[in-house]
């Protein structure tokens, strides 16, 4: 059975944010909430790495530990999903989430959070439903339509990898055997190519 | 020492005790096991079309051509 990851290529990432207009667009995702985004390290610094981050889908994941309604499951493909039937907006999930994947849509005045919002890994939500209902509740099911995530697809430099673990990290390993030790990013090489 | 002053040095100590209960910070980690899932069932089955169809994608369109 595969197991659905995400890999960021930092060597890669121009932080184009391209992943989080891709994945907002696809899944309708409201304003002040975040599925992905890009996180940048010693900005404007020579030598800067950014990556793009979201709900990693853990194989032990936090979230669904301390959840106290048991709201959180994992797919056969180790997608993480949660039920917003039952969500109860408590936090508790953002709190255990090493990566602050969840969100919580502003519903009210006075700071009232909403239900929950991640990333499905463009993978829908449980439950019935009509694809409407659902995709407005979750977002687009592309896994369902033999895609794979919208963020994954769109970015320009495939620094993001997203799809079935071995697939992955075979492609990542074939690429860090290419540049042979060396960043992509910063050098003659990536300038002047062959010419140097 | 007198019987009184005994009773009111092992007074102070009792009060003191009771007094500093739960003033320490625990070293141990709380360590929370999932529990069952209460939600509504994931629709999707996984089958082997799928899943070669997905892996097919992740090979064509991730990898460097």
């Amino acid at each position: 059975m595969a197991r659905m990851k995400f890999l960021c290529d930092s060597e890669r990432c121009i932080e184009c944010n391209g992943c989080v207009t891709a994945c907002k667009n696809e899944n309708d995702v409201p304003w002040g909430v975040n599925r992905r985004r890009v996180v940048t390290l010693d900005d404007g610094v020579p030598g800067e790495r950014s990556i793009s981050v979201a709900c990693m889908h853990c194989t032990d994941a936090p979230c669904a530990a301390v959840c106290p309604v048991d709201c959180f499951t994992t797919t056969a493909d180790g997608i993480v999903l949660h039920d917003k039937d039952l969500c109860i907006g408590c936090g508790y999930c953002f709190y255990a989430c090493p990566f602050g994947a969840p969100q919580y849509p502003q519903k009210e005045a006075f700071g009232v959070r909403g239900k929950m919002d991640k990333c499905t890994f463009c993978a829908g939500g449980p439950g019935d439903g009509t694809a409407e209902e659902q995709a407005a509740k979750y977002g687009r099911n592309r896994v369902a339509e033999g895609k794979l995530p919208m963020c994954a697809e769109m970015c320009s430099t495939k620094a993001l990898l997203a799809g079935d673990g071995d697939v992955v990290s075979d492609i990542y390993r074939e690429r860090v055997m290419k540049r042979d030790g060396r960043p992509q990013s910063w050098g003659w090489l990536a300038a002047y190519q062959d010419e140097v | 020492m007198k019987t009184w002053q005994l009773v009111r040095v092992l007074g102070s100590l009792a009060v003191m005790a009771l007094l500093t209960t739960g003033c320490g910070r625990g070293t141990g980690v709380t360590i929370y096991e999932p529990g069952v899932y209460k939600g509504a069932a994931y629709s999707l089955q996984s089958t082997p079309e799928l899943q070669s169809r997905l892996q097919e994608r992740c090979r064509l369109g991730q990898s460097d051509r």
